[in-house]
């Protein structure tokens, strides 16, 4: 099986920190099924501004929704934190 | 020999705090916790600083799914921690430790919560603890009520065990071979539509509180284990023989009547399920030698299985020991004690051994800060 | 954990005021999608992230809505992600419907489970 759906998601943060801190956060938690999905990240800075870049990849859309969905989920509750503490 | 849990008092402190997050099924809760330097005991008590939960309620005659449950815990974790930390007028620096559920309980809630912690805990800098959420219970019901080494009943919508302390881990004696008690009677709820709110448990004691006539149902205790889902299976069938027949809406001056059959079987379910616990409960008394019984967990709070266990102990001459409401159900202080206790003991969780797990047996856990 | 510096090569980035975006890629069909949350307004409480259809039919209030975003720049990012779960899952759902074949049900089984958990973890608590 290949993967042939594919999401890229950019999430910009001020601080190098908080970019950092959600890619610790997010990537500890394994993927449920390796052979039907991939998930990798990468921080960069551009344009003043430290990216969150979480590569998606999976073997239908209908997995990769739900991958992608479940993530950002996560992503709000981090930010959240951020912002409250 | 006794245990050290004092090599680790962070220089300048006095006392240690943790803060506990809860969340392995439908109660979110966030605890906050002070351990005094020293052995806990009478004179020296853990202090309860803070203690909030928040409920998954889900519509009359439904069961929750992980995946509301977990939407629940997000949306409300960060408002609990604030609401927390507020009550115990605590900022982060206050914190040594952050102690999670890691299991066992329902994958999607579990995670939601983790994320939090691990968020705080990268914030912060303060380290995590992962806690065995039935270390928890027992741990907390201890603490609460002094029972020093006794036979715990553990039993809640997830879980039923008796469990016997030896050797530096909580040993299971005896359990459920298939579903928990306290499942089963939430499924009962559901057959006859009584409301979740609290929860449909204390809905199904106070139902019966009212019944009288007992109703013969099956006796499945095997060994020191029990059974439960043929009993269920065969109330079902009772119920829905008398009340859910289409077609055959209860006419206006049969309604009192079937009040008092929901009522009877309600009491019959109880009687039946709770006779069982007695009896592998003092079975385990007997094989430990102790004469103390702690009952932990949501169904804990049943003040009828609270009753018929302590006649059975009394008969033994020993005592019972059990906890209120904010302390047998879901609660975050419990996750805390038990955490703080690891971490006074020098345990920390890496962040990559943060990853919950939905079946975590509770004699997995090395329980290193006991040594009797 | 990569920390890269994209040189040149971040046209994707270009003229975008630091919000949030996903781009779509389906190598068989040959697809590029750009996600943008646009200008907004932005809310915490999306049209994807409510309560379960069973639960809405059984017509209970939603107590369980996010909090609201603070007047932030992280409670605004909060607000975009939110846009960004939406759109994300109204267009990848669009993209199901029309090309709905091959293993569906296999797909459904993995959407619950990571959703639900496993089976044996079906059991409420009390």
């Amino acid at each position: 099986m290949s993967f042939t759906s594919s999401l890229t998601l950019n999430i910009p943060f001020q601080l190098q920190n908080q970019a950092s801190i959600a890619l610790k956060t997010l990537s500890v938690d394994p993927i449920l099924r390796p052979d039907d999905a991939k998930v990798s990240y990468l921080i960069s800075y551009i344009s003043n501004c430290h990216y969150l870049h979480i590569d998606l990849y999976a073997i239908s859309d209908r997995v990769l929704r739900v991958l992608a969905n479940n993530i950002i989920a996560s992503l709000k509750t981090i930010v959240e934190c951020f912002d409250e503490f | 020999m006794v245990v050290d849990l004092d090599q680790h008092l962070k220089p300048g402190k006095s006392s240690y705090v943790a803060i506990g997050l809860e969340g392995s099924a439908n109660k979110l809760g966030v605890g906050l916790i002070r351990h005094h330097p020293g052995q806990l005991s009478l004179s020296n008590r853990a202090e309860v600083l803070a203690n909030i939960r928040d409920t998954y309620i889900t519509p009359p005659g439904e069961g929750f799914l992980p995946r509301d449950t977990a939407r629940h815990h997000r949306n409300w974790v960060v408002r609990l921690i604030k609401q927390a930390l507020d009550e115990a007028r605590l900022g982060k620096d206050d914190i040594d430790v952050i102690c999670f559920t890691k299991g066992p309980g329902m994958g999607a809630p579990l995670q939601s919560v983790v994320i939090a912690a691990r968020t705080l805990s990268l914030l912060w800098d303060i380290p995590l603890v992962g806690v065995n959420h039935c270390i928890g219970h027992i741990e907390m019901g201890r603490e609460i009520t002094g029972a020093h080494n006794p036979v715990v009943l553990y039993v809640s919508g997830g879980n039923t065990q008796v469990i016997a302390y030896s050797k530096q881990k909580y040993r299971i004696f005896g359990e459920t071979l298939d579903i928990a008690i306290g499942n089963c009677l939430d499924r009962f709820a559901r057959t006859l539509e009584i409301s979740n709110d609290p929860s449909p448990g204390y809905n199904i004691e106070q139902l019966a509180k009212k019944g009288k006539h007992f109703v013969e149902l099956p006796y499945t205790v095997k060994g020191m284990d029990l059974s439960m889902s043929g009993i269920l299976a065969y109330i079902d069938e009772i119920a829905n023989t008398l009340f859910n027949k289409k077609n055959a809406k209860p006419l206006q001056n049969e309604e009192g009547k079937n009040k008092n059959k929901k009522n009877n079987l309600c009491f019959s379910l109880q009687e039946c399920l709770f006779s069982m616990l007695v009896e592998i409960t003092e079975r385990a008394m007997a094989h430990v030698n102790s004469n103390e019984v702690l009952i932990v967990g949501g169904v804990g709070c049943n003040e009828r299985l609270q009753e018929m266990m302590k006649i059975m102990v009394s008969d033994r001459n020993g005592s019972i020991f059990a906890t209120d409401e904010r302390f047998c159900i879901d609660n975050g202080i419990m996750i805390a004690h038990a955490g703080l206790l690891s971490y006074r003991m020098g345990d920390t969780t890496s962040l990559e051994d943060t990853v919950c797990t939905q079946q975590y047996r509770t004699d997995q856990v090395l329980v290193k800060w006991r040594d009797d | 954990m990569t920390v890269l510096n994209k040189g040149d090569n971040n046209d994707d980035l270009n003229g975008i005021e630091n919000r949030p975006f996903a781009i779509y890629y389906n190598i068989g069909e040959a697809i590029e999608k750009r996600i943008e949350v646009g200008d907004g307004p932005h809310f915490t409480k999306g049209k994807t992230s409510g309560p379960s259809d069973f639960v809405l039919k059984a017509g209970i209030k939603d107590k369980d809505k996010p909090s609201e975003a603070k007047d932030s720049c992280l409670g605004k990012l909060r607000s975009e992600l939110t846009t960004l779960q939406d759109k994300i899952n109204v267009y990848l759902t669009e993209r199901m419907a029309s090309n709905s074949s091959g293993n569906n049900n296999e797909e459904a089984k993995f959407e619950k489970e990571i959703l639900d958990g496993t089976a044996e973890d079906d059991e409420d608590e009390y």
